[in-house]
């Protein structure tokens, strides 16, 4: 099987499966752009991955590998749709700083499936949270005039009330 | 009280039954129960009108009647490990049972059957009472038994013994954590560990370009789209994003609406192509028949649903008929006065019909639905009390 390395931003270096590798749309354009393929001592750099997340990123790939490809159709709406894998649910029992940057590298990357379920799992801890709650979750600052906020309030109190 | 059990439930769809009479709550299967059999309707799970297709559930092992069960739906997997029920239920001599089921949120589908995960009673050890259960989980049914008759007033005095965070969509809530008294873990809630431990106040989000925000936000339903419009002057632009209104299912708010609500929503519809107005029934007709404006997302509308609109006439449902050439789902169960000339007008005029939805149309004759299945072979008609929904 041909393998490519990719080496993180604070410099490891990881071998992997080129087959892999093109889970991540971004890899896959770069490796059939740039004709990488054959090239087994080519080292792509990855400068906006650390290798604590490039770890996690590969992980996920690896376990995922089999999975069909995500196709946009627009005739199927249902998006909204909480269904999280098992797997995917230990996977993802990170802290907030870990799963946010696992997006940020998800979305580089572009793995979709990973993208996806990252941001699945971030909407679940939004579900069912008062404004207040969701910015004590995320530590946001309410950055509205009390004015403003009662304006905003009474716009959205017909779908947000409990 | 050190254990108190804290449990915000996001979206707590439940049923509720009280011997004698029946509570209904929408999206669940219908349960009733008879001459000491429970009865579960496990396919189709439209829940208002008369009772769907039922299938006998009959419990092998069990020696009681079911005397009051409730069920909770999940909007994600949940994990029923370690938990305890509450010391007030083992002391009042209840026999308990929680069952757990995978209902497919899409479908509303119940998947496999109904695991039994615990089961207590006062002559049992309790540390006996867990069983192992391998499957996925989104709903648990909690069953009691007991030799008391009075539970809503027990229940009541449940109150005191826990910290309520408690949701009131439904008059008659039975909040999981008067049962439960610790330790049910909701997988998806706890994806991330509990937020207080993020020590250093770093607000992550801030990292997020506004397209990561957008497809975070794209799993959430209207109501929490609402909250989140709240957060703050960046969620708030964000969220106004049309695109997050494409797909409409409001008939969860059907009983707190007014005519009002739906006008101030009418911009979002503008670009809806998925609307279920599901027991609407008057309120929402000032949407659907302006007469001064002619409403733009008729014509890209792909999905209705006006199910249980009682006075919802053929001439009502002509401009729809006539000109949302895109629509490919119709479901209008329970509407009395559709006629079969109505379903000829939509065969006729939309070329992208597939589905109707017809069951319980008191006007429609299985005869008229064979003879127009026969010249309309390309649509599907769901008429008998059994049908499954296409996904």
């Amino acid at each position: 099987m041909p393998q490519i390395k990719l080496q993180s931003s604070d410099g490891e270096v990881f071998p992997i499966d080129v087959e892999i590798a093109k889970m991540s749309t971004t890899l896959k354009t770069m490796l059939e752009d740039l004709g990488m393929e054959d090239d087994d001592d080519e080292i792509v750099p990855l400068p906006n991955v650390n290798a604590a997340i490039l770890r996690k990123v590969l992980e996920w790939c690896t376990a995922h590998r089999h999975d069909p490809p995500i196709v946009d159709d627009p005739n199927i709406l249902d998006t909204r749709t909480n269904n999280i894998t098992c797997w995917d649910a230990e996977f993802l029992k990170v802290d907030q700083g870990t799963l946010f940057e696992l997006i940020l590298a998800a979305n580089y990357l572009d793995i979709r499936g990973l993208l996806d379920v990252a941001c699945k799992s971030v909407a679940t801890l939004i579900s069912g949270k008062t404004p207040e709650d969701i910015r004590k979750t995320f530590n946001i600052k309410n950055d509205f005039t009390p004015e403003e906020e009662e304006e905003i309030r009474k716009e959205n109190e017909c779908c947000a009330e409990k | 009280m050190n254990n108190k059990l804290k449990i915000s439930l996001s979206e707590p769809l439940i049923r509720f039954k009280e011997t004698g009479s029946i509570f209904n709550a929408p999206y669940f299967p219908r349960c009733e129960i008879d001459n000491h059999r429970l009865w579960v309707s496990d396919d189709s799970v439209r829940p208002l009108g008369r009772f769907c297709d039922q299938k006998p559930y009959k419990y092998q092992d069990n020696p009681f009647s079911v005397e009051y069960l409730f069920t909770y739906n999940f909007a994600g997997q949940i994990n029923m490990t370690n938990f305890k029920m509450h010391p007030s239920w083992e002391k009042a001599n209840v026999v308990i049972r929680i069952w757990g089921a995978w209902i497919d949120h899409n479908t509303r589908i119940m998947k496999g059957k109904w695991h039994l995960l615990y089961e207590v009673s006062h002559s049992k050890d309790p540390s006996e009472s867990y069983k192992e259960c391998s499957e996925l989980i989104t709903s648990i049914r909690i069953e009691l038994n007991g030799n008391f008759l009075m539970y809503p007033e027990f229940i009541e005095s449940l109150t005191n013994h826990c910290e309520v965070e408690e949701p009131t969509y439904f008059p008659l809530f039975f909040p999981l954590h008067k049962v439960l008294y610790e330790g049910v873990q909701i997988l998806t809630h706890n994806v991330v560990p509990k937020i207080e431990a993020n020590s250093n106040g770093e607000n992550f989000t801030e990292y997020l370009p506004n397209e990561i925000l957008y497809n975070i936000f794209n799993h959430l339903d209207l109501r929490s789209l609402s909250r989140c419009a709240q957060v703050n002057k960046r969620w708030n632009s964000i969220t106004s994003d049309p695109r997050f209104y494409q797909e409409m299912d409001l008939k969860m708010y059907w009983y707190k609406f007014s005519i009002d609500t739906v006008e101030k929503l009418k911009e979002k519809f503008q670009i809806v192509r998925k609307l279920d107005l599901t027991w609407f029934t008057n309120m929402a007709y000032p949407v659907l028949y302006n007469k001064q404006e002619k409403l733009q997302y008729n014509a890209i509308l792909i999905k209705l649903e006006l199910g249980s609109w009682k006075r919802l006439t053929d001439e009502d449902l002509v401009p729809i008929l006539t000109q949302c050439k895109k629509l490919s789902y119709l479901y209008i169960p329970h509407t009395p006065k559709i006629t079969s000339w109505a379903l000829t007008l939509a065969c006729d005029n939309l070329p992208k019909l597939r589905h109707i939805c017809i069951f319980s149309c008191e006007k429609i004759s299985t005869e008229m639905v064979e003879d127009l299945a026969e010249i309309y072979k390309h649509v599907n008609f769901y008429q008998k009390k059994k049908w499954t929904e296409p996904i």
